[in-house]
């Protein structure tokens, strides 16, 4: 499983396909602090990256793929970035 | 409770290589193939289909004739047309009767996406 | 570089030379079955030897070409312009393949992409009943391109977007909510668009609540901005044709254009001169070698004649050997230079895709000819003219061609000619670069000159058109905003001028506004030796590059007279400014009652360069400065003269700059 839970971590890991979008919905629906860490995400389905987009969770870390780093990162930072922030 | 897909083509070779990309993918999944449309639509009476893998270069019906007749039949299922020849054209209609649209030769890397998206279908059809 | 690589390389361009020669016969005659077989077997040889690499888009478009090819020899369909064209295009990108084999040992991350789009293009071409579906669909493309789509206007407008350099396509993706369950992954669409800049999402549903979020709707749209062309961004998403809308950017041209050109002068430098199966290196090592055998040959003259004064004898003898010694010397110059010919058409072969692709960056139709490629010229020559050559070529198409509208409203046809042509004149080859686009007005151009100085506002009264065309050569006349008041035709023109005198070449310019402009450059077929006159000067002696000088003569000194801060003098009813050599050179000036004048026209007008005295005029060989002299600013080169002294080789238009 490539979404892993560990308590109020959400560790994204390695390739995350389309089916990932449920496990990592549930987890947020569960607990919506949870904060996700993205260092060794490799790549996502937009269904992932969609529920990311619409929870806006605390995102932690850089995925490694280049493209989700610069391109879709960016998109995902501007809400995050401010719950980090926030994030005593 | 198994899912079962099946693969229409005229070549047999052509079944083969598919049902081997298959396999890889999900190994648990019934694999039913049928050599022309007219094979198709006799097994659809007979045998429990889930899946459609349809060729699109077959002699008598092209696979995008029998994929508009699988949709009329059954509006959820997962279609998917496989050609080499992919043209603008071939796209566009294999988007207005819902089809998935996959490259030959067909690998398990063209089809993973397909698959996946149809065993989700499958699972919140189920659920 | 592994060798099967290597010889790819030269063998795939080659080939592609061959296609664009056939192609360009095709289009004046598309009946000629004898080149169209000839093209035939070209592209089925290409698809052949990119089979042995991981070039597989490549051979899959050339295999469509080919499929295409075989049912125009079958004579099944008609070829019409807008085949040879896409034929063109994908040679075009061929070429460009080989590049990136050749840098980067393998095909751009878009290559798949491009290579659909242009087979697409080729297999839409089957309309059976001769309507061209790929003709229709362009133009739906253009015309919803042509006026922007509300939303891109928007979209620029977001912080996320604006001022990206070189952004040139954008694109909306809505997918239907649906799009997951047929095993679409949106986001590894949008990650296959080329050169992609920035993107960001657009909610193309409401938003949900998080407790009715559900995980594989698809509610989110992707927007998107690249750097590829409309055409390159279009073919990323060939599956999804129907959810996504796409809308050019305009851009300053200029950027984009200087973009292009930077890009090709980085990549030109790269592939110069491997169409030579000798090392280039050791070549030109084996050209120094007997250019210093030369030098040194050209010592010994001169020991023999003071050998004469001492020992008659010994004379002879020396002369004998001397004699038999320069034949050798020469027959060993001449089979270098020789070796070292190399025909322009590699050199050149760039330039019709340049030419093609600025034109369309522009908005230009141009039809762009070239001729007489097949010359042979020295290495060097032949490197050093498609700089120059590419700056002119840019010029026309930028400054000189007129947009499509402008062009039909002054009478001519919308399409623009730019035509280059290379022949050879004796020893010399010249290039002329023809268009028929809006000319260049010498009053703007006086007018302009005398603004930023360069020229006071008399000496511009006086000048001759031609003369006033030259002063766009002049350094400083580039600016850009003299680039936008006059017609343009600034850019970069001393750059180029100097790139042609380093070849020991001249530029000429002829313009009729309104006609179109003609330029001329002349250059040695061979470089090897250079025909020097000397001068003396305050005791010294130096060589000066005959084809820097237009003549030489005497006067009275009493006929130069002050003008101005200067001097001038009159040489057939034209005031020509006169100049002491000596002075240039930091020495002091020597006066005598006959003035010895060479007259230049290296400084882009002509000038006369008082000498003390003008000796013997010799074909020596030149040296390119080097060590100790390459301070030395005026200096262009040494040679021995025959006497067996130094000569220093002036670099006229550096001094006169």
């Amino acid at each position: 499983m490539s979404v892993v839970v560990d308590g109020p971590a959400i560790r994204l890991v390695g390739h995350c396909p389309v089916e990932d979008a449920e496990p990592l919905l549930v987890a947020l629906q569960e607990d919506a602090g949870r904060v996700v860490h993205l260092g060794e995400l490799e790549g996502a389905h937009f269904a992932v990256v969609q529920i990311l987009l619409l929870c806006c969770p605390a995102l932690e870390g850089f995925p490694k793929d280049l493209f989700l780093k610069n391109l879709v990162l960016p998109i995902l930072g501007a809400s995050a970035s401010e719950q980090i922030n926030a994030d005593p | 409770m198994s899912v079962s897909v099946m693969i229409v083509d005229d070549s047999k070779l052509a079944r083969i290589v598919a049902a081997k990309a298959l396999g890889q993918l999900q190994p648990d999944w019934q694999k039913v193939e049928a050599g022309s449309a007219a094979q198709a639509l006799e097994l659809l009476e007979t045998e429990k289909v889930d899946v459609a893998l349809v060729d699109f270069n077959m002699s008598e019906k092209n696979g995008l004739e029998l994929a508009a007749e699988l949709r009329a039949m059954r509006p959820d299922m997962p279609i998917a047309i496989i050609t080499a020849n992919i043209q603008d054209e071939i796209i566009s209609q294999a988007r207005e009767v819902g089809a998935a649209f996959i490259a030959k030769p067909v690998t398990s890397e063209a089809l993973s996406g397909f698959v996946s998206g149809a065993a989700l279908k499958l699972r919140t059809a189920k659920a | 570089m592994d060798e099967l690589l290597e010889q790819f390389l030269i063998e795939g361009r080659e080939l592609v030379a061959q296609a664009h020669g056939d192609l360009a016969l095709l289009a004046r005659d598309p009946a000629r079955s004898e080149v169209l077989s000839s093209l035939f077997r070209t592209v089925h040889t290409l698809k052949g030897s990119v089979a042995l690499f991981d070039m597989g888009p490549a051979e899959h478009l050339l295999h469509t070409a080919e499929t295409r090819l075989e049912r125009e020899r079958g004579g099944r369909t008609a070829m019409g312009r807008d085949d040879l064209e896409t034929l063109v295009a994908v040679i075009d990108q061929l070429d460009r393949w080989i590049d990136e084999m050749e840098h980067g040992g393998a095909l751009p991350a878009d290559a798949e992409a491009r290579a659909a789009t242009l087979a697409e293009s080729l297999q839409d071409d089957e309309g059976e009943d001769g309507e061209r579906p790929s003709e229709t669909e362009s133009k739906t493309a253009t015309s919803e391109t042509a006026d922007a789509p509300d939303w891109l206007g928007a979209m620029l407008a977001d912080s996320r977007f604006r001022d990206l350099d070189g952004a040139a396509t954008a694109f909306r993706y809505i997918p239907d909510s649906e799009c997951f369950f047929r095993g679409e992954d949106p986001l590894a669409l949008v990650a296959g668009v080329p050169d992609l800049l920035a993107i960001d999402v657009v909610r193309s549903a409401e938003t949900p609540e998080i407790a009715d979020i559900e995980p594989f709707k698809c509610v989110l749209g992707i927007l998107g901005v690249s750097k590829g062309t409309l055409k390159a961004v279009q073919g990323a998403f060939r599956m999804v044709p129907d959810q996504v809308s796409f809308a050019q950017i305009a851009r300053p041209s200029g950027s984009a254009l200087t973009e292009a050109l930077a890009e090709t002068l980085a990549s030109t430098s790269a592939d110069r001169a491997t169409m030579l199966r000798v090392p280039a290196d050791k070549l030109d090592t084996l050209a120094a070698e007997v250019r210093e055998l030369a030098v040194a040959m050209h010592g010994l003259e001169g020991v023999t004649r003071q050998a004469q004064r001492v020992d008659r004898a010994l004379a002879d003898e020396l002369r004998r050997i001397q004699s038999g010694l320069a034949r050798a010397v020469g027959t060993l110059a001449a089979m270098v230079a020789d070796v070292r010919l190399v025909p322009l058409q590699p050199v050149l072969r760039r330039l019709p895709r340049l030419a093609r692709e600025l034109a369309s960056a522009l908005d230009k139709n141009v039809a762009f000819e070239l001729s007489g490629d097949g010359i042979e010229v020295d290495k060097q020559i032949a490197e050093g003219l498609f700089e120059p050559l590419l700056h002119l070529v840019r010029n026309a198409i930028d400054h000189g061609i007129e947009a499509p509208q402008i062009r039909l409203r002054s009478g001519k046809p919308a399409q623009g000619r730019v035509a280059l042509e290379l022949a050879r004149r004796g020893d010399r080859l010249v290039a002329t670069l023809v268009d028929d686009g809006a000319g260049i007005d010498p009053a703007t151009i006086r007018k302009a000159a005398v603004a930023k100085g360069i020229i006071a506002a008399e000496t511009a009264e006086n000048l001759g058109e031609r003369q006033v065309l030259r002063l766009i050569f002049a350094p400083g006349f580039s600016t850009s905003e003299v680039v936008t008041d006059v017609s343009g035709r600034g850019v970069g023109m001393d750059a180029v001028q100097r790139a042609v005198e380093r070849l020991q070449g001249t530029i000429d310019i002829e313009s009729e506004p309104g006609q179109g402009t003609r330029l001329t450059i002349q250059l040695p077929l061979n470089a090897i030796v250079t025909r020097l006159l000397t001068v003396s000067v305050a005791g010294e002696r130096y060589g000066l590059r005959m084809d820097q000088i237009v003549e030489t003569l005497r006067l009275d000194a009493t006929e130069i007279q002050t003008l101005g801060q200067g001097n001038a003098c009159i040489i057939r009813d034209r005031t020509v400014p006169v100049v002491a050599l000596a002075a240039l050179l930091g020495h002091d000036e020597t006066v005598s009652p006959v003035a010895r004048l060479v007259v230049t026209d290296a400084g882009g007008e002509p000038m006369a360069l008082r000498v003390d005295a003008l000796g013997d005029r010799l074909d020596a060989p030149v040296r390119e400065r080097s060590g100790l002299l390459s301070a030395l600013p005026a200096v262009g080169g040494t040679t021995v003269h025959s006497d067996g002294t130094v000569l220093l080789v002036l670099d006229l238009p550096e001094l006169l700059a």
